[in-house]
């Protein structure tokens, strides 16, 4: 498969990019992104990866536009209120990228329908943004990417705070989930219905969030365990290692045992690692994590931050 | 309240802080918290750069120089 005269030239200044070329571009277009949450962060990040040249993307969200939406869910205009967001926001990206496939979901999920709304051909996805807005979303959607081996890309704002996580255990079984980082008996007072948010702060988070997934769909996997956090007034990104949590309820070693997936890695002697710098791949990390009792040390690395807690 | 014999130097949240040389980090945490009135429920933990776990808060323990983030959840989007 090559690419189209005119989408060499559409793409061009991607495929100029020794990072992704024709075959990296090749893989945005045979790509299948799920987006959940069409708010401020599923807006902008499902409008660049249609742009990029993704060739499918699912989008879920049950909610209806309102006006407080408009400051910064910019697909939206006074013309769309009242209707449902990934409706408006089929039409409009279908409209602007006819290449990209776009499916519209209009459900919330929830704990009785993710299986019917994901499950069933959650084989045929790449990956998963969370671009939802509450926390009991997050945990499920967590769940859900745990449960069915996928990479999941996990952006939040509020305020003037942002985070970004990428999850992917599948390539790095050492690394944590959305659990490992924020147990869902934590809890939470921060949304952008009680603390407000300026659209510039949630669509820095959806530009990161869109260049992680292109990144991830690339294969560049540096960022996998990673929690980024940004401080919107000072202008400061933070980053931060996430290890797996050996106890975590969700992909901890206690539940769903995966030590046996991991042995079958071994034995079939699967190494992903690409360029990430850490040279691990996945071969060793299943090899670490079976090291029964190796928990995670400390490492003696430096970095502080003064935030909102 | 960290003050005096043995005491060690570390940040928190980028705050110059004294504690008890081998204090433990639960306490630390809990201190932290109490004196801003923060539900130590609602915070998660980095030590020099990692995420640590609330099961190990009560074992972690703290020496000069560390650096810790003290952070809670956004879920806005």
């Amino acid at each position: 498969m090559a690419l189209s005269d005119s989408d060499f030239i559409r793409y061009s200044r991607q495929v100029l990019l020794p990072e992704v070329g024709e075959t990296g571009q090749l893989a945005f277009i045979d790509s299948h992104v799920v987006i959940i949450g069409v708010g401020g962060l599923g807006n902008l990040a499902a409008q660049q990866l249609a742009a990029a040249g993704v060739g499918k993307i699912t989008l879920v969200d049950g909610d209806c536009i309102a006006l407080s939406n408009l400051p910064r869910q910019l697909l939206f205009s006074d013309a769309d209120l009242g209707y449902n967001k990934v409706d408006v926001a089929r039409r409009k990206l279908s409209l602007a990228y006819p290449q990209t496939q776009v499916d519209a979901v209009g459900e919330f999920l929830t704990d009785d329908n993710m299986g019917a709304v994901l499950g069933e051909t959650s084989k045929s996805y790449d990956l998963l943004l969370d671009c939802s807005d509450n926390f009991d979303t997050r945990q499920r959607i967590n769940r859900f990417a745990i449960k069915s081996e996928l990479p999941l890309v996990s952006a939040s704002a509020a305020h003037f705070n942002g985070q970004l996580l990428n999850i992917d255990q599948r390539y790095n079984p050492n690394t944590g989930c959305y659990h490992c980082l924020f147990p869902a008996e934590m809890s939470v007072s921060q949304s952008c219905q009680t603390v407000g948010i300026l659209g510039p702060m949630v669509g820095t988070l959806a530009s990161m969030q869109a260049l992680m997934a292109l990144q991830q769909l690339l294969g560049d996997k540096q960022t996998v365990g990673k929690l980024f956090r940004f401080d919107g007034k000072r202008f400061s990104w933070r980053e931060l290692n996430l290890p797996r949590n050996q106890a975590c309820g969700v992909c901890g070693a206690g539940e769903g045992d995966r030590a046996p997936v991991l042995r079958e890695k071994l034995a079939a002697g699967l190494d992903e690692g690409s360029g990430s710098g850490s040279g691990s791949g996945l071969k060793q990390a299943a090899e670490q994590e079976l090291d029964l009792g190796s928990e995670l040390g400390q490492a003696g690395l430096q970095s502080a931050e003064k935030d909102y807690v | 309240m960290y003050k005096g014999n043995g005491s060690v130097s570390i940040t928190v949240n980028d705050e110059v802080k004294q504690i008890a040389d081998k204090a433990r980090l639960q306490n630390v945490i809990e201190s932290y918290c109490e004196n801003r009135a923060v539900d130590i429920n609602s915070v998660a933990v980095a030590l020099n750069s990692e995420v640590v776990p609330h099961s190990r808060w009560q074992s972690q323990i703290c020496q000069a120089n560390d650096k810790l983030e003290l952070f809670s959840v956004v879920a806005g989007g």
